[in-house]
């Protein structure tokens, strides 16, 4: 348990938080437009082995056969996949031998999000594989990863050195067939991450990436690939701002985790791509798929997502419980503002024996969002003895808002066991009005209890995970009353 | 320190407090005592800025300063606090992240700089002291869960923690035995300077026992009918109230 | 059989006479009908409940069958109330029997629009049921009976009144429907039993529709009882609109049926209302259930609460699937939906939705779903006080479908539930 000290000092040491500024740096950008030329010259400008080529072009030829979905609680302007330039690259795409001979442009922006990339990093023992826009170009700690036998880079470069993991693993818990996003992902993904923690191994510090729209009309196409082999542990860190742009940025990311048995993986996200202004003008749509499979017995798959950006947010991360004893979790605070829309929740597949699941989901609307919890547990008829527990809550701050819940659970057999709740309240007057007697201005009494409210959440996160999420939330509640 | 002129106050179209006149100096320690019902409560709530509350006559001065101009948050500011009658309960808020956050809008206020964690912690230490508060409750919820005394206790603690000018205790030996009542009492007492004052609200007198106030007012009927020295308690103990009201 | 040609078939077997709905609405049904594709589980609301097995069913032409009075006799509940029966969708006056009473309008819905013209054409249809729905477009483009009552103002009815819905068939699966419109006046109130049952034969569809409107301050306690059968089908389709202070309930129980569907909507149009929607279904063999609520909070300061539950045996299955719409100006609304299930075989498959859509901030809403076995702890503790295990199960199942039932205020159809439900129990 951490002592009351330890709490004061994770609290008070927080850093500044600053978003909406744009680097000057030079870009490679393949003109707009999407065919399978421009899927060909993504591979041929990555020199990218042939499998990955046809893997692009599979998806690509998949993808056309596809329709948008439309299913989710979410409203918006067609996009006009044409309109898009499906890659960006920094120029200077040489490997550094230090940081001193990275863009000194690039390093700013990272100073200015508070992301310490230099030797801070090693004190607070997170290997950091950024990315800025899609190309990784600074890897840090691979050599002390390396000891251990943890491969941790960018998803190109494992392309090239690890081509039989990428291959045996790559579509496998996200098919390239998995529904649209995922086929567009899978034929122009840029770049993204590639772990791979060997048996037996834990690995000895957090990974954290963190993401970054810089380019107008850029399409954000991640790919990353989480591998834990028997007994492994890692847990990875996903953090993202993007600056204010004007037109809507569509960001199309797939996430796939395997963990074997009695392996333990934890990925937690803060996102905060640009919602939009007051009035939703511009902002990232940000259409997500992240799957992990419990694949081994006693295996474990752990998300916590701290969800306040994008204008909207449609995202289910999910697990597959395959192996007997496995464990999935899904903690998730998402937060809604002016007219951010998010629809994200989870699906928990129960196939192993004696697999369990846990979800907590907060969802904050404030101003005129509508925030949607969407989730589905399924027990399939040979998981045994499986169990689900979902809390569901909603806080609506305004009455211009929306707080919406739609879980859809589905068994088939006698021994499994589900239970959901959900409940959807305001906060309490007296609650502000006791903060603020104790001299909190109202958007300061509002910021906390909200922060009170994400609690069980928040605490699920890494400690300097928790510190930037909790400055988020404050954030994104500016101008919430009054 | 305060002078409240000709207040009048209503809640919806009930009118509560109908033309209210007090003066509280600094270093007095005022109670107000009446039956159920008589607007002690009200009182409390109106000047802590309570928005259920209308005020529609009248004028109150705290150190200079228009009170009822100010949003509640510039009232504890500004140097006022309010002891829960109901303290109030605030889910997955720490008692350390919610008077981290009090203290620093009081020094900010101040112009004072924030405190530092160790600073903070050590002054945490020696308030909890003061009311011999569980060190364990920092890390708890806002009230969540407290036990009644505990709450009680808090809301002392918490006067101890943001000095105030004027403090306002409403019913705040209600729920408390003897032990739990002493406590919190000494705790008072021991903030108490020439510099600041008390009013302490009240249905018995008990309190008065250990809270020793320089004057005592009655009210009723949204008035004060009667005011007097400490004496006028103990008369209240015996004879009840009903002697004054009729 | 194609879509069309099923539609083509379904048509000519439920429009041989005369339709109810005015020309407009007719017109309207019939074109949704031709325009609305039958549901496939990639409707969301039909997600856990496939139609094939009914268009596979070819339907024969619905006969007019002689029904034994003695048979009618012993499916009564209620044996002082007013009764409708209606066989194939047919009414049947012979067996019916209406007391009088100040104040009250019950008769066909046919004789209804003959001789009150004017309420029929102010209240049928005003619920927009047709609009959408391919069911429920087919039975107000071809509906040629039903049930109609009315209430006047101020009036409380002294008996309750029961339905007997009737299926019977030769040795050709049959085809009937029948649509109730129901108003009840300002301060009125009613209490209504409806019995949906199969005599024989061949299998059947029935697709009801019911329009259920509730003036202020008026009451309406509506029960309905499906014990169709295992091999015939029902798609029930219920559209309710409450004035302000007015209570609704309605309690659903399902005994049997290979598909039983109940859509059921409620449109809380006024403030100060209080509503009811509780459902318990026990499903075995290879039933299937599927309740789906819709219910809309479209003013503020209104309570509703709905609890439905389920045991599911064998390799049947069962699907719950509840909206609970908060409008933006419905504020102070008090929503709560339950969802519980039992699963008593690794055969059955249970499904359930609660879902919330509020865009109020000053509410209290909430749901909950939970779905398990039979408690073994429990079932255990019983056994070590000398109840033996077949006859614990029994008791616990009881029990927990009594919480349903409990909430039935009219005595003799909360006494007649409990008694099924203990016989089907004990008989799975």
């Amino acid at each position: 348990m951490k002592t009351e000290d330890d709490i004061m000092i994770e609290d008070l040491s927080s850093k500044e938080y600053e978003a909406g500024f744009v680097t000057e740096i030079e870009m490679d950008i393949l003109p707009k437009g999407l065919s399978e030329d421009t899927v060909r010259e993504i591979s041929r400008l990555k020199k990218e082995p042939e499998f990955l080529l046809e893997f692009r072009l599979k998806a690509y030829r998949h993808w056309l056969t596809l329709k948008e979905p439309k299913w989710a609680h979410v409203h918006y302007p067609a996009i006009d996949y044409q309109d898009i330039s499906y890659f960006a690259a920094p120029k200077k795409q040489a490997k550094y031998n230090s940081l001193d001979e990275v863009d000194p442009a690039l390093l700013e922006t990272y100073k200015k999000l508070g992301i310490p990339l230099e030797e801070q990093k090693l004190l607070a023992g997170v290997a950091v594989d950024a990315v800025f826009d899609s190309v990784s170009v600074v890897t840090t700690f691979k050599e002390a990863l390396k000891e251990k036998g943890v491969i941790f880079s960018s998803f190109s470069e494992a392309a090239h050195e690890h081509p039989e993991l990428i291959r045996k693993y790559l579509g496998s818990v996200v098919p390239y067939s998995d529904n649209y996003f995922a086929a567009l992902n899978s034929a122009v993904f840029s770049d993204g991450s590639f772990v791979f923690v060997p048996k037996g191994v834990r690995c000895p510090m957090e990974l954290s990436t963190y993401f970054r729209i810089n380019a107008s009309n850029t399409g954000q196409f991640e790919r990353t690939l989480i591998v834990a082999e028997e007994g492994a542990y890692v847990s990875y860190l996903e953090g993202c701002t993007a600056p204010q742009r004007d037109e809507n940025q569509l960001h199309a990311a797939v996430v796939e985790i395997v963990a074997l048995d009695n392996a333990e993986v934890k990925y937690s996200t803060v996102q905060n791509w640009y919602p939009g202004d007051k009035d939703g003008k511009g902002g990232i749509y940000n259409f997500v798929t992240k799957r992990g499979i419990c694949k081994g017995h006693h295996s474990k798959i752990s998300w916590t997502q701290v969800e306040t950006g994008s204008a909207i947010t449609w995202k289910y991360p999910s697990v597959i419980l395959r192996g007997d004893y496995s464990v999935g979790e899904f903690y998730s605070v998402a937060v809604t503002n002016h007219r951010q829309q998010a629809d994200t929740g989870t699906k928990m597949i129960h196939i192993g024996k004696h697999s369990r699941s846990t979800i907590v989901s907060k969802g904050i609307s404030i101003g005129q969002s509508n925030n949607s919890y969407r989730g589905q547990v399924k027990i399939a008829k040979s998981a045994e003895h499986a169990r689900n527990f979902s809390q569901c809550d909603s806080l609506l701050v305004g009455n211009r808002c929306g707080a919406h819940t739609f879980p859809y659970i589905d068994i088939e057999n006698s021994t499994g066991t589900v239970e959901h709740e959900a409940t959807t309240s305001k906060i309490a007057e007296d609650q502000i009005f006791y903060c603020q007697q104790r001299g909190l201005d109202q958007e300061q009494a509002v910021s906390l209890i909200v922060n009170g409210f994400a609690k069980e959440v928040l605490n699920k996160l890494p400690m300097e995970f928790a510190v930037e999420a909790q400055k988020l939330l404050a954030i994104t509640m500016e101008g919430s009353v009054g | 320190m305060i002078t409240i002129k000709n207040l009048k106050a209503k809640i919806g179209d009930k009118e509560i407090l109908k033309g209210l006149n007090l003066e509280v100096k600094a270093g007095e320690v005022h109670a107000i005592m009446g039956p159920n019902g008589s607007g002690k409560s009200t009182l409390a709530s109106v000047l802590a800025g309570r928005e259920d509350y209308e005020v529609t006559e009248g004028e109150v001065e705290f150190l200079g300063k228009d009170l009822l101009e100010m949003e509640a948050d510039e009232r504890s500011r500004e140097g006022l606090f309010l002891a829960f009658q109901y303290p109030v309960e605030i889910p997955g808020v720490s008692m350390t992240n919610f008077m981290k956050a009090a203290v620093k809008a009081h020094r900010e206020h101040k112009g004072l700089p924030e405190l530092t964690a160790k600073e903070f912690l050590a002054l945490m230490k020696e308030k909890k002291q003061l009311v011999n508060m569980d060190t364990q409750l920092s890390q708890r919820s806002v009230n969540e869960g407290f036990s009644g005394g505990e709450k009680k206790k808090n809301e002392v603690y918490q006067m101890a923690m943001l000095e105030p000018k004027l403090a306002i205790l409403d019913e705040t030996d209600s729920g408390l035995d003897i032990d739990a009542l002493r406590v919190v009492a000494d705790g008072v007492n021991k903030l108490k300077t020439k510099d600041n004052a008390t009013i302490v609200i009240t249905h018995y007198q008990r309190l008065l026992d250990y809270i020793v106030p320089d004057f005592v007012h009655v009210l009723h009927n949204g008035r004060i009918v009667k005011s007097g020295g400490k004496e006028l308690a103990l008369e209240l103990e015996e004879k009840g109230y009903d002697w004054l009201l009729n | 059989m194609t879509q069309a040609s099923i539609k083509q078939s379904w048509k000519e077997k439920l429009a041989a006479g005369q339709a109810l709905a005015t020309a407009g609405h007719r017109l309207s049904a019939e074109e949704a009908f031709e325009r609305l594709d039958f549901p496939t589980r990639r409707d969301e609301t039909w997600r856990n409940t496939s139609v094939k097995p009914i268009l596979e069913t070819a339907f024969g032409t619905a006969q007019l069958p002689r029904l034994d009075a003695e048979a009618v006799r012993a499916l009564r509940i209620l044996p002082e109330a007013h009764l409708l029966v209606f066989a194939n969708g047919v009414f049947q006056p012979e067996l019916s029997q209406v007391h009088p009473q100040q104040g009250l309008g019950l008769m066909s819905l046919a004789q209804a629009k003959q001789s009150l013209p004017e309420l029929f054409a102010q209240h049928f249809e005003s619920t927009g049921l047709a609009a959408g729905d391919v069911f429920a477009a087919m039975n107000t483009a071809f509906s040629q009976d039903g049930v109609f009552l009315h209430v006047a103002k101020g009036v409380a009815l002294e008996r309750p009144i029961e339905l007997l819905n009737l299926t019977v068939a030769s040795d050709q699966p049959v085809l009937a429907q029948t649509r109730s419109l129901m108003v009840l006046e300002a301060g009125a109130s009613a209490r209504v039993v409806e019995g949906f049952y199969h005599l024989g034969g061949a299998s059947s569809l029935t697709n009801p529709a019911t329009e259920l409107l509730v003036a202020a301050n008026a009451r309406l306690d509506y029960h309905r009882l499906q014990d169709i059968g295992s091999q015939n089908f029902q798609v029930n389709t219920l559209a309710a609109r409450q004035g302000r202070d007015s209570h609704l309930a309605c309690h659903t129980l399902t005994l049997t049926g290979q598909v039983v569907k109940n859509s059921s909507r409620v449109d809380v149009a006024g403030q100060n209302c209080h509503t009811a929607l509780n459902g318990l279904y026990l499903t075995q063999g290879a039933d299937h259930v599927d309740n789906h609520t819709h219910l809309r909070h479209l003013a503020p300061n209104c309570q509703s609460k709905q609890l439905f539950k389920g045991i599911c045996a064998d390799n049947s299955s069962a699907s719950f699937m509840g909206m609970v719409f908060v409008d933006p100006i419905a504020q102070k609304t008090d929503a709560y939906q339950s969802n519980r299930n039992i699963v008593l075989s690794d055969t059955a498959k249970v499904h359930s939705k609660p879902q919330l859509e509020i865009y109020a901030d000053d509410v209290k809403c909430s749901h909950g779903s939970t779905t398990g076995r039979l408690d073994p702890n429990a079932q255990f503790y019983l056994q070590a006080r000398g109840i033996d295990k077949a006859q614990a199960r029994v008791l616990l199942l009881q029990s927990f479908a009594a919480e349903v039932i409990g909430l039935v205020e009219l005595e003799e159809f909360h006494h007649h539930a409990m008694d099924r439900v203990e016989r089907h129990l004990a008989r799975s």
